[in-house]
């Protein structure tokens, strides 16, 4: 799966059936951190994901079929979440809508790191001795 | 599945089973601001109803021949919407670090 930003919408009233009703949205790729990656996918809405929502996007045809319950549609590429925020190894990075979203330093305020790290600690498999 | 602008059609006569009577058109793939980026491709038309100079957004792989009539057609790039409008929805200004 991808992340991605929705920065618009695919209006089409000509298409093929099994798209009549489905929203088409125009998602910026990203990268982890949330920059663009370059490049941009037309994917179709399974949550109500709106303007500049970072989401997941899924690009694969027999998933996104069976997401849709729709066998032999030509679909394959549907935004399946909406991204909250995205913890790498060292923070988490809050994906959100832009000015309202804490930056990364909102979002791991030095006080949280410790129960973080011990977090994954205990996440972590252990290896027997 | 991405835009694209139709430029011109492919006539051909002799095809695989499972082509006849299938609309060809040459496309050139758009970036998101609808300028030209990458090769042009050639697509076979899903929607019936487009011709040269339109917007339209196209879908590529497996899912290209399930856009046709009989879904095991050799077809790996098919046009499945016509695009009426692409809204720019403008993302809230964006404090970057």
């Amino acid at each position: 799966m991808k992340l991605g930003r929705v920065v618009g919408t695919v209006v089409s009233t000509i298409n093929v059936p099994a798209f009549d009703g489905r929203t088409l949205l125009l998602c910026d790729l990203l990268d982890p951190s949330g920059r663009p990656a370059g490049g941009y996918l037309i994917a179709v809405d399974t949550v109500g994901a709106g303007a500049g929502e970072t989401v997941l996007i899924l690009d694969e045809g027999n998933s996104a079929r069976q997401v849709l319950a729709a066998p032999g549609a030509p679909i394959r590429t549907l935004v399946v979440g909406i991204v909250d925020a995205v913890m790498d190894r060292s923070a988490a990075v809050a994906l959100g809508e832009g000015p309202a979203a804490p930056t990364s330093a909102d979002a791991t305020p030095r006080g949280a790191r410790p129960t973080m790290r011990a977090a994954r600690a205990a996440a972590r498999p252990r290896r027997p001795r | 599945m991405q835009l694209a602008r139709v430029i011109g059609t492919v006539v051909a006569t002799v095809k695989a089973p499972g082509l006849e009577g299938v609309k060809l058109l040459v496309i050139q793939p758009l970036d998101r601001h609808q300028r030209p980026t990458g090769s042009q491709l050639v697509a076979a038309d899903a929607v019936h109803m487009a011709g040269p100079g339109e917007l339209v957004y196209f879908v590529a792989a497996r899912e290209a021949a399930q856009a046709m009539p009989d879904p095991f057609v050799p077809v790996d790039h098919a046009i499945v919407g016509i695009v009426d409008a692409v809204s720019p929805l403008a993302p809230p200004a964006r404090d970057e670090p």
